[in-house]
């Protein structure tokens, strides 16, 4: 009695020669060559970084330094400018009071009636009606 | 033998126990202990699919000279067996694509069924059976004559077997069940 295994494995047997011809050898050769290229990937990334950090920082460190510090200053007034141009508290406070809007609302209105007769009689006005000089001229003069 | 060569031995008789990192590492002792020990099994299974000896042989050669330059992917170390079939499964299909096109999808749907309840070890064929035993798995589909084979040559589990041949896990359940199905008959006058 046999497993399938037995089986399988014995019906093969013969091919065993054959396939001596895989050497260990070689496989291992293969192995430590792609491990040390795999390494050496690495180990010239490092060295790329480290030529890049000697030769173009190292030697120009103080400016370098002196470019990094007028960047964060920059930065830090332009974020200070920020802070200014945004509503401060109170402002924000005045906006929400009903009174302060109520007396918006009418400066508005106020102004849309001064300025609606205006507006209304300019886009009736025809162009080219007649010579200027008959041209009548509306004068407001607000006070 | 000296110490030290005696010490340097490696013995690849266990799944558990593969020089995986020597090998890595570019031992040729290690190299050796796991081509004692899966070149066979791994021949096995690639002739049972191709069904060419000189095939069979450059397929067996190219996975191991694969699993070399790329042992340093491998991240799990007990996991060797299974890459290694899967280099050896993907290389399979680029044969058939090369001369039977027809063969690679076979597929039958996916069902709920039962696993594989007697181990490959369990099964026992009587000596007058062997030649039908072949024929029977020669007879199989080439997707389920992979399951098995890979089960039966070397004891993978269900998980293993799917990850070697890239497919879902109820679908290898479903290869697994319908080649026990064919076997049933040969192991059932056995048991008698």
């Amino acid at each position: 009695m046999k497993t399938p295994r037995e089986i399988i494995l014995g019906r093969h047997r013969s091919a065993e020669t054959k396939l001596g011809a895989i050497g260990p050898d070689k496989l291992a050769a293969i192995a430590r060559e792609s491990a040390h290229a795999g390494e050496n990937f690495s180990t010239r990334i490092g060295s790329v970084f480290d030529g890049f950090w000697r030769e173009c920082i190292l030697p120009w460190r103080r400016a370098w330094a002196g470019l990094a510090a007028v960047w964060i200053a920059i930065f830090a007034l332009h974020l200070a400018a920020r802070e200014s141009l945004r509503p401060t508290g109170g402002e924000l406070a005045a906006t929400k009071n009903p009174q302060v809007l109520s007396a918006l609302r009418e400066q508005k209105q106020l102004l849309a009636q001064l300025l609606g007769p205006t507006a209304s009689a300019a886009a009736a006005t025809p162009k080219n009606s007649g010579p200027r000089s008959e041209q009548r001229r509306e004068l407001f003069i607000i006070m | 033998m000296p110490h030290s060569t005696l010490m340097k031995m490696v013995v690849a008789s266990e799944r558990e126990q593969l020089p995986v990192a020597a090998a890595r590492a570019g031992d040729a002792d290690a190299w050796a202990a796991l081509l004692a020990r899966f070149r066979l099994p791994l021949y096995a299974y690639v002739f049972e699919l191709v069904h060419h000896e000189q095939a069979a042989l450059d397929i067996v050669q190219e996975s191991f000279i694969n699993a070399a330059r790329h042992i340093g992917t491998l991240r799990d170390d007990d996991k060797f067996a299974s890459w290694l079939f899967n280099i050896a499964h993907q290389k399979c299909i680029q044969h058939w694509r090369r001369v039977r096109p027809q063969e690679i999808a076979i597929d039958p749907q996916d069902e709920d069924l039962p696993d594989f309840e007697p181990g490959p070890r369990d099964l026992l064929i009587r000596k007058e059976q062997e030649a039908e035993f072949m024929r029977l798995l020669d007879q199989l589909a080439v997707a389920h004559r992979a399951v098995l084979l890979l089960y039966f040559v070397e004891d993978f589990s269900l998980e293993e077997i799917a990850r070697i041949t890239g497919a879902q896990l109820g679908t290898v359940k479903s290869r697994l069940h319908y080649a026990r199905k064919a076997f049933k008959k040969l192991f059932e006058e056995n048991e008698s």
